[in-house]
């Protein structure tokens, strides 16, 4: 249990750093 | 854990992260082009619209749409089957993403007041995001709690591997025990008694008095009868009148 709530945790940890990077690289590229 | 599980958990994670980054570039691109009217052109042709896209923003819609595309595609591949209705979520993060968009420049345009088209437009799209969400949040849910093997096989199934098993068909004609029962795995079950089995002095109210016997002889000859009960009820059994 604690490892599939762990697993459950990195994907929303890595979904919140995708919209981090797109915000990050959208930025970067039209500046 | 081994190597290609470590090498799918990883695939999944990079893939949805992925996917929010794509949808996350494609929904900026949008807002960008939405603050100069909601539409642009590039390149030299003669142009039908009056605004030039903004810098890279071309590219990068394109791009996002098909890297997204691919992002999605590696985490279907490497997503366990728990996971799938996870994916089914991409459609709903995009089109309720976009319809965000179009509900804001609709209330709050460049050229100020309100835009119906950009209103329509978030409507429909608001639509078709959040009402497969009526099928997918269920489906997510069932996946959390969790529906595979190695969960329901830890929990023991009541009476799954219960035998209750009969030494062998005893005639209840003379005996003076209940028949044996050997339960092998918990739970027990306990037979419901018989219900008033006749006993070893009371023969059968057919009449057949050799058929007692027999079954009195053979009760005793496997030791269910000790001698003086079997030669009670073997007197019983020829005392008892019988009715013909």
């Amino acid at each position: 249990m604690s490892t599939r709530l762990f697993l459950i945790s990195l994907h929303i940890a890595a979904i919140l750093a995708g919209i981090y990077g797109g915000f990050q690289i959208f930025d970067a590229v039209t500046r | 854990m081994s190597v290609r599980s470590i090498l799918r958990w990883a695939g999944s994670i990079i893939g949805i992260g992925g996917v929010a980054l794509c949808i996350t570039i494609v929904s900026q691109g949008m807002r960008s082009v939405e603050k100069i009217g909601g539409a642009c052109q590039s390149g030299a042709q003669s142009s039908v619209t009056a605004h030039a896209c903004p810098a890279a923003v071309p590219g990068l819609l394109t791009g996002g749409i098909f890297a997204g595309l691919a992002f999605l595609a590696l985490f279907v591949v490497c997503v366990g089957e728990r996971g799938r209705p996870v994916v089914l979520l991409a459609w709903p993060a995009l089109f309720l993403t976009l319809g965000w968009n179009f509900l804001d420049s609709g209330l709050h345009p460049a050229t100020g007041g309100t835009s119906v088209g950009f209103l329509v437009c978030a409507v429909t799209f608001i639509a078709m995001g959040g009402l497969p969400l009526l099928y997918i949040i269920p489906q997510l849910f069932q996946a959390l709690r969790g529906r595979d093997d190695s969960t329901s096989t830890s929990t023991p199934r009541p009476f799954a591997s219960t035998r209750v098993q009969f030494s062998q068909p005893t005639p209840w004609s003379g005996m003076t025990t209940p028949p044996t029962m050997t339960p092998t795995a918990w739970p027990v079950v306990t037979p419901a008694p018989p219900t008033a089995p006749p006993a070893a002095s009371s023969p059968s109210a057919t009449g057949d008095v050799a058929a007692d016997l027999e079954r009195l002889a053979s009760l005793h000859a496997r030791g269910e009868l000790s001698d003086t009960e079997y030669d009670e009820a073997k007197r019983k059994t020829l005392e008892t009148p019988r009715s013909t």
